[in-house]
């Protein structure tokens, strides 16, 4: 019981608080792939108001709740390898190690930010 | 989840009444009740049953007053013993459904087919035969507080102490509080007012003053009659214009409220793992995953103290 994930259980549904999502929505590159996860069907239209309202729901903070500990508890790690997430980072899930699977994540990103500009990067060595 | 279990419902009125609608029947709606009062009850026409729901302490016994009856002795009246937990939500709404004479809604044929099983059957047996019954059982489970994929639950989940909903109905001129744990329907005598509400509602107060010394929760909702129908025959019966305007006004309000619960109930159902890994894909892309990640940890350390201070002024 001595692992550091357990000593130190970050929950990362406290990472999307609706007051944390809401400005990031001023992107609309962000607004349009966060909106083609919205329901299917026409109850709830894929438009930015419904969006906002859907990220302030309760069913949505529940689902980020039930995502937060599914991580820690690392249950996610087999499971995120199918949206795509690095192995690096799936392990990090794997193990419960909510800091690092965010490193981890973020490193990726950065990555293949870089790629395309590969030249002027600092990988021309 | 496994076959033949079933989930946990939220008691909320919006997932109720879109449960008489996925049975196929029509004619009822539930609605939330804020008090007792009789001006609560006005704009709800008819009620068909309440629905009490309180935090259950795991105690078999009743705190009701009434005295629990041979259900075999009652004609008209639909007891089921509770076979399974987590159906008593679906339970509850089911027996006020199965107990309106009188042709006032119709059941569909789900509901009709269980009501024709279970004539003449006893309170247990009716509790298996509604366990078993596939067709409700599906439509109850797709209400499942939406899962991920199969995960266990998060332990302070299983801490947490059930609710418990049982019903009240008038049937054969006598009030009913129909509890699937007690060992049959508990009666409350008859029914003298013109309205079984007033009858109701002492035995209700009682219950509810009981529980609120005891700090139990509790929330009460009532099965009355389809609101949009009976607004827009009265809206047809109506001639005078001021009238007219207001039970329109009254119709646009109720259709509001059911597009917020078909909202509700649309991410209720929805899987938003995809979604919320989205999420965390763009704050990487920002470059403010580790960051966010470090301030929920701040957070998650802010509420594990402010539990504790709470624990510790409780004690």
């Amino acid at each position: 019981a001595a692992s550091p994930s357990a000593a130190a259980p970050i929950d990362i549904a406290e990472a999307m608080r609706s007051e944390d999502l809401i400005p990031m929505l001023a992107d609309e590159k962000i607004r349009e792939a966060l909106m083609k996860h919205l329901p299917e069907g026409n109850t709830i239209p894929k438009t930015e108001a419904e969006l906002k309202e859907t990220i302030h729901s309760p069913q949505f903070k529940q689902a980020t709740q039930a995502f937060s500990h599914a991580l820690s508890t690392g249950q996610l790690g087999p499971v995120l390898k199918q949206f795509g997430i690095s192995d690096a980072a799936c392990e990090a899930a794997t193990k419960g190690d909510v800091a690092g699977f965010a490193k981890a994540m973020q490193e990726d990103a950065k990555k293949n930010a870089d790629k395309p500009a590969a030249e002027d990067s600092m990988e021309t060595n | 989840m496994d076959a033949g279990e079933w989930c946990l419902l939220e008691s909320d009125p919006g997932v109720f009444s879109a449960l008489i609608r996925e049975f196929g029947c029509t004619g009822a709606q539930v609605d939330e009740l804020w008090s007792l009062d009789a001006e609560n009850f006005e704009p709800l026409g008819e009620v068909f049953g309440l629905i009490f729901l309180f935090k259950w302490d795991g105690k078999k016994e009743t705190a009701s007053k009434g005295k629990v009856v041979n259900d075999m002795e009652h004609e008209n009246l639909f007891w089921a013993q509770q076979v399974i937990n987590n159906a008593c939500g679906t339970q509850a709404l089911i027996s006020i459904l199965l107990n309106i004479h009188g042709n006032k809604i119709t059941l569909g044929e789900e509901l009709e087919n269980f009501q024709n099983f279970t004539i003449g059957i006893d309170g247990e047996s009716k509790g298996f035969a509604l366990s078993n019954a596939e067709g409700i059982r599906k439509v109850h489970n797709s209400f499942s507080k939406q899962q991920l994929f199969e995960l266990e639950e998060p332990k302070n989940q299983e801490k947490e102490l059930p609710y418990h909903f049982v019903s009240f109905v008038p049937v054969n001129g006598r009030l009913w509080e129909l509890d699937g744990l007690q060992k049959g329907p508990i009666d409350h005598g008859e029914i003298s007012c013109e309205n079984w509400i007033d009858a109701a509602r002492p035995v209700l107060q009682t219950r509810m003053a009981q529980y609120q010394e005891g700090e139990v929760h509790f929330n009460l909702m009532a099965c009355c009659e389809d609101r949009l129908v009976r607004l827009e025959k009265k809206l047809a019966a109506e001639t005078m214009d001021f009238p007219k305007s207001q039970i329109q006004m009254e119709i646009e309000t109720e259709k509001e409220k059911r597009l917020t619960w078909d909202k509700d109930n649309a991410r209720r159902k929805h899987n938003f793992m995809p979604m919320v890994v989205e999420i965390l894909k763009q704050m990487a892309e920002k470059g403010n995953l580790v960051s966010q990640v470090e301030k929920a940890e701040e957070r998650t350390k802010e509420a594990i103290e402010r539990r504790k201070k709470l624990k510790a002024a409780k004690q």
